[in-house]
């Protein structure tokens, strides 16, 4: 409470906040998404509360918020709000795949889970997703401790409830409780962490505390990182904290397994890497024990992420369960990439820094399609046949030919076969972590013994699909929900045939402002 | 970090003279087991049932709508402090009073006018009622194929 | 002339790609059926034309100088992976064998009944990915279409397969992914490596630089000899499984026998060359002075596949099964060949692949042949069916003879040349006694593979016997004797064994010389 006081009479000190238009603008991403909320809220009073109308408008305010994200020159950005927030490149985009995700998981409600959605808890239910997703964008913009255990929170919450949101499952009831104890844990580990780096630095800013680093630290340091470790490993259900995932995924609903299994995890990563980063660049990233030794755990973390989701997935027999443990895997595959910030400046330009930002980015524009057309495909199974096991996609390939053409698609990707765009993917991770040399040559080989691991359980569905006689009749798909996984099926194609452009783009946007000494300092291009 | 030192040696000390008061107890008291001294303590009376019972989760709902504007009238304090020498902050930033004031009601109209929306949406939609229809489910009553989850026996779970 | 030599490459990779498009959108099963009879048609067709445009004496100088009708287009410029194919005399036949037999083939599945249109599309898309494999020159689009030739196939097995299908499928596919991941990691490497070659800065993949002497000299002192081990050891094992050579062949028996008719004829006479091209366009140029290092490995292998593959054969009572290994078997003298490096050894070995590409495909079309009236591949049960169908007979004893080597007949020419090579390796001045090889070694294991002759003699014999000659049994009277489809198939099969086995020079080495010659410089 001190310490809380001492930020109060500090803030009071040099006097309030009052807020400009150029900096409210990088942030017209989470402004439009208050604004949504809101109207959401709204909405009801007037269209009876009525789920299509509270969709509707969720999807407009995503589209406004991503067009006016677009119309963003992130160069204007830089830390903002006395520090609380940083805009830059990489949160920008991150901001822009986080968005256009969730318009596709909105899409995807209405294909889906929209029949069985009790009319009237639709504002509640886009209210929920939508505070969610706001705090996934502010968990890719800070490195304030305070905005984090904040963000965080933000994120967290909402997801909670939307776990168990279908109030008279047990199953998801179930799943949301074991959600919140584990969360409530972690975050109050993290927080715990938090106040260890505060205690032992005295400042909330990770720039300026990674300059104070080098003072020492010693255990309480390495307790404050195994803290935040522990809270953003449960937001990406990195192992040992990713118990919660393939229950989650079972007891939730199909929309909100599919917000999870890339919000969450890309929310995590990209906060974590920007932890990373900041802590690199402050550290001047001289091969600095600290910042060995962060490496290396989240190296080996992603090796055992990647590994025990690959191995946990083969015994599945849920659909979802089996995306769960896909994506604690793919979650594996990410920490990986952040293993290399570490190595940021083993040449002065922060060459390497840059590409890890760049690469996660990547693998997250590929995996939002891959898991979007996947869970979208789940549930259009689950709304025709009601079931959600791998014996209920039998002869899927006779009875909708197009959602087993999709799926399959999906699954080869997810594995990394060409011609989808998992493969460039994940060719470009392993390629970036084999050119940092030394021991990330291992983690390459972890990366290719997984993908054999996981090419059984993938093809186990493509199995079931094509190569499973049944009697079952034809399905029915809606319009919408066939045209929503052909679409992602489409761009995983079209990503490895235009792999330059998607590379491009990634590779504009993979720029950190890392402040170094000055809080308001310049941006600087991963330490260009 | 001799601060730190410190609290967490007080730490340790504190969690060791718990356990130093529990064993030093269990050695000196004399053991005299007895039924009635593992029973509930209700002041004398003979217990009850179980206190293990189901809160009204109706509390729950108003406890929630308390803390929430309790956390908003915690945030009233800052606000006060920070914006209230408008007048001298205005010399010093150079800039309107008025401006200033401004800045200081959007503010606080912004965070109050979010919070009432939900508020209204609360009220307007039965949630602050006492006595409401219990059949508030979160799926469609006659939802036909068969996703009903409740009847899905969870025999598909392999841990 | 000019658009022709410089997209005709690109046009036979997709032309098939087209076609399955069509196929899909094709109504009625004869439709579907024919669209892809004309589109693998066209493409055979349009593959002849490289043998108007190909000039035959072009090179004999370096390795890369024969490589014709190239076309380089950047696909990834930030990686500088281009898209970049061609062909020389490596690949040529390779690439005509490809398109001849998927011709056939697609004649072949003309009773496949299930699911035609996805039959013949996926049949379709596996062409595109075959012909990308033997004519890519750039490493990713190599490995890009090697992985793309598989997912085709896994379906073709799994869907159209016996009764173990998805056993044999999903077999055929996590071996040859391991085989793949392997050499994943080497293009990655080698790409990261070939940035410290100066002039080669960003890196590349393309393959003719990368065998380069200058360039591997380059590479070499910057990757030291125990990662260029590592890299030579994964990418052999990467086509080995392909080869598939002793003891990684064990997918290739499951999805042999599991595989529909026209699907078998696919894996052995094109997919199987996919691992012996591989080791003759990436690992052996790419690392040379491993090659000659660890050649007793890859001898040692060679000669385990051929005398082990001819045992299992002899021992086998499935028909099907029994070819599968004698597969195994004779890609065992491609290895052999590859690991003796005589030119003599290496022709032998590019020659073994299109012959044993005829017979393999003609010898499992004869079983899907007795196996569609008799529904069942048992050797022991039949018997006399020379009697029943005598043209059949016919047919398949000129394929018999092929197959075990009788001259006159291609598969003699290629066994000859391999082993006459693997002796001509003992001599003075060749590479192997040059690098300092006991000389009794090599012989050794050239006497030893010279049995595998007389073995593959002895189980094709044996088989003949008891399928088709003894007394003619009452259960097999009535079958009918082979159909004009079935000769259609037959035929050019039959024609092509002969045509090899008598004139190998003017089919097969005139192509082939100039391209050995160059290859050799780079081992010298």
């Amino acid at each position: 409470m001190a310490s809380m006081g001492l930020i109060f009479t500090s803030l009071a000190a040099v006097g309030p906040f009052v807020p400009e238009w150029g900096q409210m603008r990088p942030f017209v991403g989470e402004l439009v998404l208050m604004g949504t909320i809101v109207g959401v809220l709204l909405s009801a009073f007037w269209g009876r509360r009525s789920n299509a109308v509270a969709g509707v408008v969720s999807l407009a305010g995503l589209m406004l918020a991503v067009v006016g994200l677009l119309l963003v020159r992130p160069t204007e950005g830089g830390e903002q709000f006395r520090g609380m927030l940083v805009s830059d490149h990489f949160a920008v985009l991150w901001k822009i795949l986080l968005l256009v995700f969730t318009a596709g998981v909105v899409l995807m409600w209405f294909s889906t889970t929209r029949v069985s959605m009790h009319e009237g808890d639709g504002p509640e239910f886009f209210t929920l997703l939508l505070g969610a997703c706001l705090g996934m964008c502010l968990m890719g913009s800070t490195s304030n401790l305070l905005m984090i255990f904040m963000a965080v929170e933000m994120a967290s919450l909402p997801s909670y409830v939307l776990a168990g949101f279908r109030k008279t499952d047990r199953v998801g009831s179930e799943a949301a409780l074991k959600y919140v104890l584990f969360g409530a844990a972690t975050s109050a580990v993290m927080v715990y962490g938090l106040s260890m780096l505060y205690g032992l630095y005295g400042t909330l800013q990770i720039g300026e505390l990674a300059r104070r680093v080098d003072l020492g630290g010693g255990v309480p340091l390495a307790v404050a990182m195994v803290g935040i470790l522990a809270g953003v490993g449960f937001k990406i259900s990195a192992v040992p904290f990713h118990f919660w995932c393939p229950d989650v995924f079972e007891g939730a609903g199909v929309d909100v397994a599919a917000f999870l299994s890339v919000a969450s995890k890309g929310a995590g990563l990209t906060l974590l890497l920007r932890i990373l980063m900041t802590i690199g660049h402050g550290l001047g990233y001289a091969g600095s024990e600290v910042l060995t030794s962060l490496a290396v755990t989240v190296g080996v973390m992603g090796a055992i992420t990647c590994t025990v989701g690959n191995t946990g997935a083969y015994v599945q027999m849920n659909m979802k369960r089996l995306l769960a443990y896909s994506s604690i895997a793919h979650a594996g595959y990410m920490l990986c990439i952040l293993s290399l910030v570490v190595r940021g400046g083993s040449d002065a330009n922060g060459v390497m820094a840059n590409s890890a930002a760049q690469a996660l980015l990547l693998y997250l524009a590929v995996y939002l399609f891959m898991n979007l057309g996947a869970f979208t495909v789940a549930g259009l199974v689950q709304r025709e046949t009601g079931g959600e096991r791998l014996e209920d996609y039998t002869g899927l390939g006779r009875r909708s030919p197009l959602l087993a053409v999709c799926m399959g698609a999906f699954m080869f990707s997810l594995v990394g076969l060409p011609p989808f765009a998992g493969f460039g993917a994940k060719v470009y991770v392993m390629w970036k972590l084999g050119a940092n040399g030394s021991w990330w040559w291992a983690l390459v080989a972890v990366i290719g013994v997984n993908t054999v691991f996981s090419l059984y359980y993938y093809l186990r569905v493509v199995r079931v699909m094509f190569m499973v006689e049944s009697e079952k009749p034809e399905m029915v798909v809606s319009p919408l929900g066939g045209g929503l996984a052909l679409v992602c099926a489409v761009m995983l194609l079209v990503m490895l045939v235009a792999f330059e452009p998607v590379l491009n783009l990634t590779g504009r946007y993979a720029k950190l402002h890392l402040p170094r000494s000055v809080p308001t300092g310049q941006v600087v291009a991963g330490g260009l | 970090m001799g601060l730190l030192l410190s609290i967490t040696i007080f730490l340790i000390m504190g969690v060791f003279f718990v356990f130093i008061a529990m064993f030093a107890g269990s050695f000196l008291r004399p053991r005299v087991p007895h039924p009635e001294k593992a029973a509930v303590y209700e002041c004398g009376e003979n217990t009850i049932g179980s206190n293990w019972v189901q809160f009204d989760l109706r509390f729950y709902i108003v406890a929630l709508v308390f803390l929430i504007f309790d956390v908003e009238v915690a945030l009233f304090y800052p606000w006060a402090v920070a914006f209230g020498n408008a007048v001298a902050l205005a010399k010093e930033l150079g800039v309107d009073v008025f401006s200033i004031r401004l800045v200081a009601v959007v503010d606080m109209l912004f965070f109050f006018g979010v919070l009432l929306v939900g508020f209204a949406y609360l009220w307007r939609f039965g949630y602050l009622d006492w006595v409401r229809s219990a059949a508030t489910t979160s799926l469609r009553v006659n939802y036909r194929p068969g996703i009903d989850p409740r009847q899905e026996a969870r025999t598909d779970r392999v841990e | 002339m000019g658009f022709l030599n410089h997209w005709l490459l690109t046009i036979l990779i997709f032309l098939p790609t087209s076609g399955a498009v069509l196929v899909v959108a094709a109504q009625g099963r004869a439709a579907v059926r024919w669209t892809a009879l004309v589109t693998t048609l066209v493409t055979f067709l349009a593959s002849l034309l490289l043998l108007v445009g190909f000039d035959w004496n072009q090179g004999g100088g370096a390795y890369g100088s024969t490589m014709q009708m190239m076309t380089s287009v950047p696909w990834i410029p930030a990686f500088h992976i281009n898209y970049q194919v061609g062909v020389d005399g490596l690949s040529l036949p390779l690439v005509l064998l490809s398109t001849f037999i998927c011709l056939l083939a697609c004649i072949a599945s003309w009773n496949i009944e299930k699911m035609t249109k996805g039959y013949m599309a996926l049949f379709l898309f596996l062409e595109t990915g075959i012909l990308g494999v033997f004519l890519s020159l750039d490493f990713f689009l190599f490995y890009v279409f090697f992985e793309l030739s598989l997912l085709p196939m896994y379906f073709l097995i799994g869907i159209w397969g016996g009764p173990r299908k998805e056993y044999a499928a999903i077999k055929f596919f996590l071996y040859t992914l391991v085989g793949s991941i392997g050499l994943l990691i080497v293009l990655i490497g080698m790409f990261l490596f070939s940035r410290n070659v100066p002039g080669l800065e960003g890196g590349t993949f393309d393959l003719l630089k990368l065998s380069d002497p200058a360039v591997q000299k380059a590479m070499g002192g910057v990757m030291g000899s125990g990662v260029i081990k590592t890299f030579f050891l994964l990418a052999m094992l990467g086509f080995l499984i392909k080869v598939p050579a002793v003891p990684f062949h064990t997918w290739l028996p499951d999805a042999h026998v599991e595989a529909p008719t026209p699907i078998s004829m696919i894996l052995a006479a094109i997919l199987l060359k996919m691992g012996g091209y591989g080791i003759f366009r990436i690992a052996y140029p790419l690392f040379p002075g491993m090659a000659k290092e660890l050649w007793w490995l890859f001898a040692t292998i060679g000669v385990v596949s051929i005398i082990y593959g001819a045992l299992c054969a002899m021992a086998q009572t499935d028909f099907k099964r029994l070819v599968a290994y004698s597969s195994v078997s004779h890609m065992g003298f491609v290895v052999l060949g590859a690991a003796m490096m005589t030119e003599a050894a290496v022709n032998g070995a590019l020659f073994m692949m299109v012959a044993h590409g005829v017979t393999s495909a003609a010898l499992f079309f004869i079983v899907g042949v007795v196996y569609e009236r008799a529904h069942h591949r048992e050797i022991g049960r039949f018997g006399g069916l020379a009697t029943t169908m005598p043209v059949y007979t016919g047919y398949s004893t000129v394929m018999f003879f092929a197959n075990l080597g009788l001259p006159g007949l291609c598969g003699f020419i290629g066994e000859v040349m391999v082993l006459l090579g693997s002796f001509a390796a003992a001599r003075n001045g060749s590479i192997l006694m040059n690098y300092g090889v006991g000389r009794g070694l090599v012989i050794g294991f050239a006497v030893v593979a010279c049995f595998g002759v007389i073995l593959t003699a002895g189980y094709m014999l044996w088989t003949m016997q008891r399928v088709f000659l003894g007394p003619e049994k009452s259960e097999y009277k009535d079958f009918p004797e082979v159909d004009a489809r079935e000769q259609t198939v037959l035929i050019p099969l039959v024609a092509m064994a002969v045509l090899l086995g008598v004139l190998p020079y003017g089919m097969f080495f005139v192509f082939t010389n100039t391209t050995v010659a160059g290859l050799f410089k780079l081992f010298g």
